[in-house]
């Protein structure tokens, strides 16, 4: 288990190098000159020498090659450079970003299990019954939704017309004014998540539902309650869990989008306006700790598969 | 053939979806015909007015009619949808199906580039191609396309390790046919159906990311009607003016379900023991 953990890990490295090596050569085919973001439109007041000054002591003259190598070895030292619009260090606006986009995050998938699984379980044992066609519908419906889309309509109706919820950033004023300003993002971030669930549920249980074993479960005599909770779901569960891994990617574009809607203060929003500024340290830092974190949430998906079925061993 | 026909007509959401698909391409292709008023055409009268009978989805901020735009925008969506999905497809396939059929380091190493692409999640890639290339909607198609193809090229290279093992293919080279006449012939034809259903899966992913894209203000620049620019377009005026974001919004779902529910439908005609 230790040894698959630490494999995982080490894997990790050159995943990440190479997020880096794609971000910094797609970033430096951008047009636009960082010593013009940096100064705007005052940068015609300032005197060449000292222009060249700064290029000198940036390096900006350097050949990409020169720059990404001296990008890394700062990266490996914990420096992901500063920002050329607000002058701070990457790291720092990473610090205060990440855990709000992970906050984000999690109420949604906490949001997608608790509707998702129970609606696919429930479709699958009552099929082709009302519940089960209203849950399909209403789960292709949930998947075909852009998430922009629902969140300008939920802003619109819940914060506009009956004025019921906040409609943008995060809440300070104790931890009712924070829930109550998680709502909107949260659903909307959680939709498309609630209904991929509920439908891979759904299909997960049918294939389970048919197997000799849950025969067997109900010859026993059990309730059906634990045949259905207990046999057959920690078997489908393992298919759903690993979709859950896949949809975090899905969940991280998305976390883009519905923290620039909102004004959600996270890594989301972050990338989104430096991306606009061509604010390169911290568009490389952002797209590197969202990666980061797709990446070790699908680690915990491979470690979950262990306590879902015994069978599974790492080494 | 007629089987899997049969299969799909039986499937009521599917045809209904098939139904959505129809009525949007035609809605596409016969665009001047459709919309009452020139997309493009401002009318500073009537700004923003309600939905009403000579405006049946009401104007924009321009005095733009809305119905008239969405009927225009079928044609960007489609667009973009057709071409995302057919670079997709032809990278995809053709570097899945050699990865597969020629095996060693050449699989490797296509293998390990689709699983670094893979680690990253897929929109915040495209979204830094796209910022990258400049706003317009030829980028956009090619910062999804060069996202897309990863996908295809996993599942067609599965499919081709199984196929390769087939007696048919051995059969082929006995008779002395070569690898590019095997790989042709025998082994992509019978990954077709797979190619099928992940390319109708993916339109509708696709719809999704450039409308994404595009109300990022990073794809089809203005004055173009695109549903994902109009809803950009429409934010600001959510309290005024409902029906902006409303109706463009109701364009792309529409369209997104139906090819779900054709892409769903294909999947278990095709294999009728999967989904079900």
């Amino acid at each position: 288990m230790l040894y698959f953990i630490i494999k995982r890990l080490l894997w990790l490295i050159p995943l990440l190098i190479g997020a880096t090596v794609i971000t910094f050569f797609i970033m430096n085919a951008a047009p636009g000159d960082p010593i013009t973001i940096m100064f705007g439109t005052s940068v015609q007041q300032l005197p060449p020498s000292e222009i060249q000054l700064i290029r000198d002591k940036w390096g900006l003259d350097d050949p990409a090659y020169v720059r990404y190598f001296r990008y890394l070895s700062n990266l490996f030292h914990g420096d992901l450079g500063v920002s050329l619009t607000a002058r701070r260090p990457v790291i720092d606006m990473l610090m205060e970003r990440v855990p709000n986009t992970v906050q984000l995050g999690i109420t949604s998938i906490i949001i997608a299990i608790l509707i998702g699984i129970p609606a696919g379980i429930i479709s699958a044992v009552k099929q082709y019954s009302l519940v089960d066609y209203s849950a399909t519908i209403l789960a292709f419906v949930g998947i075909s939704t852009p998430n922009f889309w629902l969140g300008l309509m939920l802003m619109w109706l819940f914060g506009l017309i009956l004025g019921w919820l906040p409609i943008c950033g995060m809440g300070h004023a104790g931890i009712g004014d924070s829930l109550k300003h998680l709502i909107l993002p949260t659903v909307t971030l959680g939709t498309a998540m609630t209904a991929s669930l509920a439908r891979l549920t759904r299909s997960g249980m049918l294939e389970v539902l048919r197997e000799e074993y849950i025969k067997t479960a109900r010859a026993k005599g059990l309730s059906e309650r634990v045949v259905i909770y207990k046999h057959a779901f920690r078997n489908a569960g393992i298919s759903v869990i690993t979709m859950l891994g896949l949809q975090f990617a899905a969940l991280l574009g998305g976390a883009v989008i519905v923290e620039t809607i909102f004004a959600w203060p996270g890594v989301g929003r972050l990338v989104i306006n430096a991306i606009w500024r061509r604010d390169y340290f911290v568009v490389m830092g952002s797209v590197l700790s969202l990666t980061g974190m797709y990446v070790l949430c699908n680690l915990l998906v491979d470690l979950s598969y262990g306590f879902l079925d015994p069978r599974i061993r790492y080494d | 053939m007629r089987k899997i026909v049969r299969r799909f007509i039986r499937n009521k959401l599917a045809v209904l979806g098939a139904f959505i698909v129809v009525v949007v391409c035609g809605m596409a292709i016969f665009a001047p015909c459709i919309a009452p008023y020139d997309p493009l055409e401002m009318n500073f009268n009537v700004i923003l007015a309600s939905p009403s009978s000579s405006h049946i989805f009401g104007t924009d901020m321009y005095g733009r009619d809305i119905f008239s735009r969405i009927v225009y925008g079928a044609r960007i969506s489609l667009k973009i949808g057709f071409i995302v999905v057919g670079i997709g497809a032809t990278v995809g396939t053709i570097l899945g199906g050699t990865a597969g059929y020629f095996g060693g380091l050449y699989d490797m190493i296509i293998m390990r580039i689709v699983d670094l692409l893979l680690a990253f999640p897929f929109l915040i890639l495209a979204i830094v191609i796209a910022a990258a290339l400049g706003p317009s909607i030829v980028n956009v198609m090619v910062a999804l396309g060069s996202v897309s193809w990863l996908r295809y090229a996993r599942i067609v290279r599965g499919e081709v390790l199984s196929i390769k093992e087939r007696e048919y293919i051995d059969a082929g080279r006995a008779i002395g046919a070569s690898n590019l006449r095997i790989l042709i012939r025998h082994v992509l034809p019978n990954c077709a159906a797979c190619v099928l259903v992940l390319a109708t899966l993916q339109m509708a992913s696709a719809l999704i990311a450039a409308a994404s894209l595009n109300f990022l203000g990073m794809g089809v620049q203005p004055p173009q009607p695109a549903w994902g620019a109009m809803l950009n377009d429409a934010q600001e005026f959510l309290r005024e003016a409902w029906w902006y974001a409303f109706f463009p919004g109701v364009a792309i779902v529409i369209t997104v379900l139906g090819i779900n529910f054709v892409g769903d439908g294909l999947r278990d005609a095709l294999d009728p023991k999967m989904g079900r």
